[in-house]
């Protein structure tokens, strides 16, 4: 398998729960200090395919791999232990802690150092005292990313990062991915906030029935008629 | 992690209180040698232990956190029967 340059590669992935068949033969990768955004309608099996990628979710078939080496019933645990970090779209924070436990939790495994300009970076401050769940889902999501900046991990796996956020929290937040990239790390989003991931990313892969197909950079993308058309609508405007 | 060790501490705690009043008040047992159960009721206690553990760890969303620490539930169960094992091995010298 070719895997040089690639960070994390998920290859020929397919999955079925139950009788549903939700990815057949998909690929996901990402590469240092690149992003990679994974774009498709509700449904279309990203989240499944970013839980795989993430060792999250087991695969019926496909092969994945970090920093070329062929993960053998990978978990996430494992792969955290090698550089991953999976913020999942729903919730990576524990709503019965405060933040200041899960940022000290984190320096306790991996230093202390990089956290206070992450608290800074990312503005939460004032909400280090507070628990999680009493935060809003913006707030939210800036102290999960707060965090993924303090670990800068190398491999960074965030689902629906911009979901039902403000378009200030979202410029934030994809700033806050674009900062990890230029770091070094391999950055693996999705959403569907075509306008805003597309003024972060590099590349993008395009889900669609179970399956997943590389349309390019963000400007190749905006050139692709039929994803313009299937997904992207024929109204939508870049800029 | 914290949290857990302390979680497990009160379960321990909990169980043992109950299952020592229930064996001093059906069974007869006298105290405090009702505190101390048999070696396959002290494998039902952690297996009690693991699950609840388990069940709150999902209830309070620790789960994908703690394994972005690198801890794998393995790893968490481990750390439950270590602690299950050096408490009980302590209350059997303090009872004597």
């Amino acid at each position: 398998m070719a895997s040089t340059g690639y960070a994390l590669r998920a290859e020929g992935i397919g999955k079925s729960f139950g009788r549903v068949e939700v990815l057949k033969a998909a690929s996901l990768w990402g590469e240092a200090g690149k992003v990679t955004t994974l774009l498709g309608r509700n449904g279309a099996g990203k989240t499944t395919l970013m839980k795989i990628a993430a060792g999250v979710l087991r695969a019926d078939y496909g092969v994945v791999s970090l920093f070329g080496d062929v993960k053998e019933n990978h978990s996430l645990p494992r792969l955290a232990r090698s550089g991953l970090m999976y913020v999942p779209q729903d919730q990576l924070v524990s709503p019965r802690y405060r933040v200041r436990d899960h940022l000290r939790a984190l320096a306790t495994t991996f230093g202390s150092a990089g956290i206070d300009e992450a608290i800074s970076e990312m503005r939460i401050e004032p909400l280090l005292g507070q628990t999680v769940g009493s935060l809003s889902g913006g707030e939210r999501m800036r102290v999960s990313l707060a965090l993924a900046l303090a670990r800068a991990p190398k491999v960074l796996i965030v689902d629906e990062p911009l979901i039902r956020l403000s378009p200030q929290n979202q410029e934030a937040l994809a700033n806050a991915l674009r900062t990890l990239a230029e770091r070094g790390a391999a950055v693996i989003t999705s959403g569907h906030d075509a306008r805003v991931l597309f003024s972060i990313s590099d590349v993008i892969l395009w889900c669609v029935a179970g399956t997943t197909h590389h349309i390019g950079t963000p400007t190749e993308a905006l050139a692709h008629s039929q994803f313009r058309r299937e997904y992207l609508g024929s109204e939508f405007d870049a800029d | 992690m914290d949290a857990i060790v302390i979680r497990v501490l009160v379960l321990w705690l909990f169980l043992h209180a109950a299952s020592g009043y229930g064996s001093t008040a059906i069974v007869g047992t006298p105290f405090p040698q009702s505190l101390i159960s048999s070696p396959i009721g002290t494998l039902f206690l952690i297996a009690v232990i693991i699950l609840v553990v388990r069940v709150e760890m999902r209830r309070r969303s620790e789960i994908i956190f703690l394994a972005n620490l690198g801890h794998s539930f393995r790893r968490i169960s481990l750390v439950v029967v270590g602690e299950c094992l050096l408490l009980e091995a302590s209350l059997r010298v303090a009872v004597g």
